[in-house]
């Protein structure tokens, strides 16, 4: 076809700039897409949050529901899960991902949660997982046999701190943690 | 160089099929590649533009003529009288108006901004282009941007199935 724009500008001036939520769902378009919006290649990725970065800062905040076993209220239980709530959207928080599928989800399993550029770092005591709220993506972290929270029946005591960031000079995000 | 106005840089621009615009150089900068050329000194007669024909060229030069920071007598004139928020207000109208082209200009459009480096033409026709793909089906978005499915069906159904939260 004589009109037609080049894979390298789709990717690098129209691609990159639509939200995550619109992209994911065009890698269907093709597999040049596929593998240019999720491949091993982070290059894209990388473009992405840079854009995301420059643009106007939104006030928001994560917030982490546990589940809240009720005997007074029965009926409408809210998801345990991973909200985003917005100042723009007063009062709203959408929900980012649901954690009810999580074993031992329990409001005194939750501990502290870590963010860096969008993943999430969710220790439970059954164990730890990086969520990433845009894909859906969930990955649990080998099993270490210090709890992350104070014991209360484990066997190992104490509890430990986990430390949640990008390593600048990969490019990887890395988690912290005693073994 | 050639000069027109007393105070006022001009550029000459050539397409590669043979046409010759000559412009102010200030409106000419509005391009970050050209701007580049001038500083590096690199533009001493007329700049050549690879790849982008004399309609495109000339389209480009009208955006950057309308987009250029008004300064001078006869931009002076015009923004003492009118309020910046009304002069904004007139360029978005000007840009709903500039960008009514079919896609075949659309899409030279966006390999001519994006060659130059012009961030507001860059913006502007490829935002036309998220709207298309952003209000489409899949079939719809190949067809616009000329892409072909080469999955397989299951392959499809694989990262349909990946994707189904996406598609709820």
């Amino acid at each position: 076809m004589p009109c037609e724009l080049r894979h390298e500008l789709i990717v690098w001036e129209i691609l990159v700039r639509l939200p995550a939520k619109s992209l994911l769902p065009l890698r269907c378009v093709c597999m040049a897409w596929r593998d240019t919006i999720s491949g091993a290649d982070r290059s894209f990725s990388q473009a992405h949050l840079r854009r995301l970065r420059q643009q106007d800062k939104k006030l928001c905040s994560l917030l982490i529901t546990p589940r809240i076993r009720s005997e007074r209220i029965k009926g409408k239980i809210a998801t345990p899960g991973l909200y985003l709530w917005e100042e723009s959207r007063q009062g709203v928080a959408t929900l980012l991902h649901d954690t009810s599928s999580f074993p031992a989800e329990e409001a005194k399993t939750r501990h502290a949660f870590a963010h860096c550029d969008g993943l999430v770092l969710l220790p439970a005591e059954d164990a730890v997982r990086v969520l990433n709220p845009a894909t859906g993506r969930v990955l649990e972290l080998p099993w270490s046999p210090n709890g992350v929270a104070p014991g209360r029946h484990l066997v190992a005591p104490g509890h430990q701190a986990l430390g949640f960031g990008q390593d600048h000079g990969s490019n990887a995000y890395k988690v912290a943690r005693f073994f | 160089m050639a000069t027109r106005e007393a105070g006022k840089k001009m550029i000459m621009l050539k397409s590669p099929d043979g046409m010759e615009f000559e412009v102010e150089e200030a409106v000419a900068m509005e391009s970050q590649t050209i701007r580049k050329m001038i500083e590096d000194d690199c533009a001493d007669t007329a700049i050549l533009i690879p790849n982008i024909n004399s309609k495109i060229l000339s389209r480009v030069i009208e955006y950057c003529n309308k987009h250029v920071p008004t300064t001078g007598a006869t931009g002076a004139a015009a923004s003492d009288t009118v309020a910046p928020a009304a002069l904004a207000e007139d360029l978005k109208i000007w840009d709903a108006e500039f960008i009514k082209v079919n896609r075949a200009t659309r899409f030279d459009l966006i390999q001519a901004a994006s060659y130059l480096n012009i961030k507001g033409l860059l913006d502007l026709t490829s935002q036309t282009t998220i709207d298309t793909i952003s209000d489409n089906s899949l079939e719809e978005i190949r067809s616009f941007l000329s892409t072909k499915n080469d999955y397989l069906p299951e392959e499809e159904q694989t990262i349909r199935r990946e994707n189904q939260w996406a598609f709820q």
